[in-house]
């Protein structure tokens, strides 16, 4: 099941979110050696990691253990393409309320292979869900071109922004996905074919603030 | 025309492609639009006993595909070993700086000069739980590379990979489906939406009798035992969609 973490649900999600940032350290950081600041307690934060982002969160049912998670920036305030990448776009970045930015997708380390692709589909999926709730056109982002087999290969549909460019060494590039019905079955023909977001927020304790509750 | 532009219109033809003949073509005319002669997309397995899923698809002149056939390169090939440690696309010229070459890879790159081959750009096509892939874009003679296009080129090995396995996975699929007539089809979609036989035979306009037959023979033809079991297998092949019984 995929959740959806914003502002107002944070704090029901702050063991899911504290395992998101442990497990963004071990794969960008440890693993691919990406010069990303580290806080003392080994968790990956940057500056988009606001109360503003949204994520989303693949929890394993029966454990709470965080599977996978993506982090969603609102592209009409400061994002990763406007910020460090918009060379990567032909024109201008896609900016505005129809337009989110996705980046630091990662999924559990321990996870075998196969595992590991079927939350990067569940992933994949509850964003092309989010977006249609939220009525987004697109999703954008940037990534390495060596991960381009993998992230075309769940399913999206993406149209890139621009040529890539060579960064430190390795070639990087800037895609936009495309948000629709039609995006979402081809999504559901190559994997689980039933809904993974839940937007309502798991029960959650008692809290002793002015309430948990979203107004819904 | 920019590159980008071009490279747009070859991602839009690839996507439209029905068939691996399609893509085929469509590629082969984009690699020449951006400056080289051939393409070869292709997994790096061993082509004289390939798994089912194994793509090969590329214009390589014929001359060279025979030598590569008859003296079994392809598992050999430099360029499959300098992919191995490579990230992102590299030059041919490269491949020096990238592998330590063996006598028999020496003999390959040789083998190729003579046969016409001039330089390229190779980019590697990882993907966790298959086989590695790559592919290439080639000169015939000694015009150097365009260096200009590689970034071009790199999309293009993506999105058609990604398209080929789409391709590959459809047609297999395909291959493996019992047909079934648009009666039996009729009769299945209308009893996945709940209709009884009766008012099925009603809506069709034929026998209730007739509605039993056409069933019967839809779960002979998957060689099952019940409607349930002929449901799962027509929706996982397609040949009914949820959209048509939801």
């Amino acid at each position: 099941m995929v959740f959806l973490v914003d502002g107002d649900t944070r704090r029901q999600f702050e063991h899911g979110l504290e395992q998101m940032h442990q497990t963004r350290r071990e794969v960008f950081v440890d693993r691919l050696g990406w010069a990303l600041e580290v806080d003392g307690a080994g968790r990956e934060i940057d500056e988009f990691d606001t109360p503003d982002a949204e994520y989303l969160l693949d929890v394993e049912p029966a454990t709470g253990r965080l599977l996978g998670s993506v982090r969603l920036l609102r592209t009409d305030r400061p994002h990763l393409l406007s910020e460090y990448f918009a060379d990567l776009c032909e024109g201008p970045p896609p900016r505005g309320v129809l337009v989110r930015e996705i980046s630091r997708l990662v999924t559990a380390t321990d996870l075998p292979r196969e595992r590991s692709m079927r939350v990067r589909h569940r992933i994949a999926s509850a964003l092309m869900e989010y977006g249609l709730f939220l009525g987004l056109e697109s999703y954008s982002l940037v990534t390495h071109m060596s991960w381009l087999p993998t992230l075309l290969c769940v399913g999206w549909t993406c149209h890139p922004l621009g040529l890539p460019q060579m960064r430190d060494g390795q070639s990087v590039g800037a895609l936009s996905i495309e948000v629709s019905q039609a995006g979402l079955a081809t999504l559901r023909g190559f994997g689980g074919r039933y809904p993974v977001l839940q937007l309502e927020p798991a029960p959650a304790p008692v809290c002793a603030e002015e309430g948990a509750h979203r107004g819904l | 025309m920019s590159l980008f532009s071009d490279l747009q219109d070859y991602l839009a033809a690839a996507r439209q492609s029905q068939s691996s003949a399609d893509l085929r073509t469509a590629t082969a005319a984009f690699v020449r639009e951006i400056g080289f002669d051939y393409f070869a997309l292709l997994h790096h397995v061993d082509f004289s006993d390939p798994p089912p899923t194994a793509i090969r698809l590329g214009n390589y002149p014929a001359v060279w595909r025979e030598i590569m056939n008859e003296r079994r390169y392809y598992g050999d090939d430099p360029i499959l070993t300098a992919c191995q440690g490579a990230l992102s696309g590299f030059r041919w010229s490269e491949v020096d700086n990238l592998v330590e070459m063996t006598p028999r890879q020496r003999e390959i790159r040789e083998a190729g000069a003579q046969a016409g081959l001039g330089d390229g750009f190779t980019v590697p096509l990882h993907l966790p739980g298959d086989f590695d892939a790559s592919c290439s874009f080639g000169l015939i003679g000694d015009r150097p590379a365009p260096v200009w296009a590689f970034a071009a080129a790199q999309y293009a090995a993506c999105f058609a990979f990604e398209q080929a396995r789409r391709l590959i996975s459809l047609e297999l699929t395909q291959a493996r489906a019992p047909r079934l007539t648009q009666r039996q089809l009729d009769c299945l979609v209308l009893s996945a939406r709940g209709k009884s036989a009766s008012v099925i035979a009603e809506l069709l306009g034929i026998s209730t009798e007739t509605v039993y037959e056409h069933l019967a023979e839809a779960k002979r033809r998957y060689g099952v035992a019940t409607l349930q079991q002929l449901m799962v297998r027509a929706l996982h092949d397609s040949q009914i969609v949820f959209a048509d019984v939801l």
